[in-house]
């Protein structure tokens, strides 16, 4: 035993000393986590897998926002990208070459969301009903629920938003298939939490 | 450093306190009490969740004016990140309890009859290996216990029965709840009884419940 000449116990002092040190690191690598230093390591599965096919970003990416595979069913894929449903894509005409169409097909349906390890992909499969098939992200119940708080004057009366659909007009990693709440930012507005 | 029950109290409470601070500072309006009246206040804070037929009326008229607030009190520019949000907060807490909870586990054997033992017997309890076991197990407990509020309270509402058990966002709650409870367990029983199997499987379901929402 080592006293100080107040009786305090040396080894008791070295002892706190050590465990502020601990502390300090259990606070440092969440957020050495959360900064993405670790990714590597523990890769973060929370949104969605990000795009990672460049004809798909290519052709559906230069009209809108290239949306993830994982947001939506293989059902829902087939349905959008069969040769007669692209002559008529939500008003326009979105025909492909047939060879670019089935690879784009089968991009989508091995990475869709029934397919997906991430987050958000098993929360819009466990939104649908028996036999659901929707054809709009918008309009699955998860998307819906997810935002049900937001004033209409944010996004359809907001002309830098101006839908829903234009997903990175707020989410501001969208592209990464990060859509975390912090990571929104509605133009006009700011920082937005629900 | 016997009786330091108090400090399991006092971090928790830290957590419990930090918790609606952040979601304050979170709201429409960050902090409308600090700057206007009350009226601003409410108005700033109503979203479109009242349904009331006698506020429906007017709701339009409130959007409006808590967006005319939002921008008045900032200046005219937009509402910005608070530097730690509720989101980030749950996040750490949770992380720091699953890291804590780990290092418990790792001081364990330290905990039993280690240099500076003040018994000296098996079944006996007390110097520094017990001491740091004991405060890191305390603060991994607070920490859970903060993770927990700070989960119902910023993602409440992402948990609901009508998904099933195995949606990611109940797993996450349910394990996260039971690897918390874990820790209480253990802490409770600690020193005198077996704890390391209600803790042992606490750190595990905490383990399992973070990698669910990482």
């Amino acid at each position: 035993m080592v006293w100080t000449k107040d009786g305090e116990n040396m080894n008791t002092k070295l002892k706190y000393k050590g465990l502020l040190l601990v502390l300090l690191g259990s606070l440092a690598l969440p957020v050495a986590a959360d900064e993405g230093w670790l990714d590597g390591l523990f890769a973060r599965k929370n949104g969605v897998a990000a795009v990672k096919n460049a004809l798909y970003q290519e052709e559906c990416g230069s009209c809108h926002f290239p949306y993830q595979p994982g947001w939506l069913p293989e059902r829902s894929w087939q349905r959008l990208l069969s040769s007669k449903a692209l002559e008529d894509h939500f008003g326009e005409n979105a025909e492909l070459d047939e060879s670019d169409r089935q690879a784009i097909l089968d991009y989508v349906l091995a990475n869709a969301a029934e397919h997906s390890g991430y987050k958000r992909s098993k929360k819009i499969m466990h939104s649908l009903r028996d036999g659901e098939t929707p054809l709009r992200i918008t309009e699955t119940r998860y998307i819906r629920r997810k935002h049900h708080e937001i004033p209409r004057r944010l996004i359809e009366d907001n002309p830098k938003v101006g839908s829903l659909s234009n997903c990175d007009s707020c989410h501001t990693e969208a592209a990464r298939g990060n859509f975390d709440e912090d990571t929104v930012r509605i133009p006009g507005y700011g920082y937005w939490d629900d | 450093m016997r009786n330091k029950k108090p400090l399991i109290g006092l971090l928790t409470g830290i957590s419990l306190f930090v918790a609606p601070v952040v979601r304050a500072a979170d709201s429409p309006g960050d902090w409308p009490l600090a700057d206007g009246t009350l009226e601003q206040a409410v108005a700033a804070s109503l979203p479109e969740q009242i349904h009331s037929p006698m506020w429906l009326a007017r709701a339009g008229h409130v959007t409006e004016q808590a967006g005319l607030l939002d921008m008045q009190q900032n200046g005219g520019g937009e509402r910005r990140k608070p530097w730690l949000t509720g989101n980030e907060l749950h996040k750490y807490l949770g992380l720091g309890s699953l890291l804590l909870g780990g290092l418990t586990m790792l001081s364990a054997g330290a905990a039993e009859g280690g240099e500076g033992d003040e018994g000296g017997g098996e079944n006996s309890y007390g110097g520094t290996g017990y001491d740091i076991h004991r405060t890191l197990a305390l603060s991994a407990t607070a920490l859970g216990l903060g993770a927990v509020a700070t989960g119902f309270l910023f993602h409440g509402d992402d948990i609901g029965l009508e998904s099933g058990l195995t949606d990611p966002d109940n797993l996450h709650m349910s394990l996260g709840l039971l690897g918390t409870l874990g820790y209480v367990s253990a802490v409770s029983a600690a020193p005198g009884e077996s704890h390391a199997g209600s803790g042992t499987v606490g750190g595990l379901s905490m383990l399992v419940a973070v990698k669910i929402a990482w």
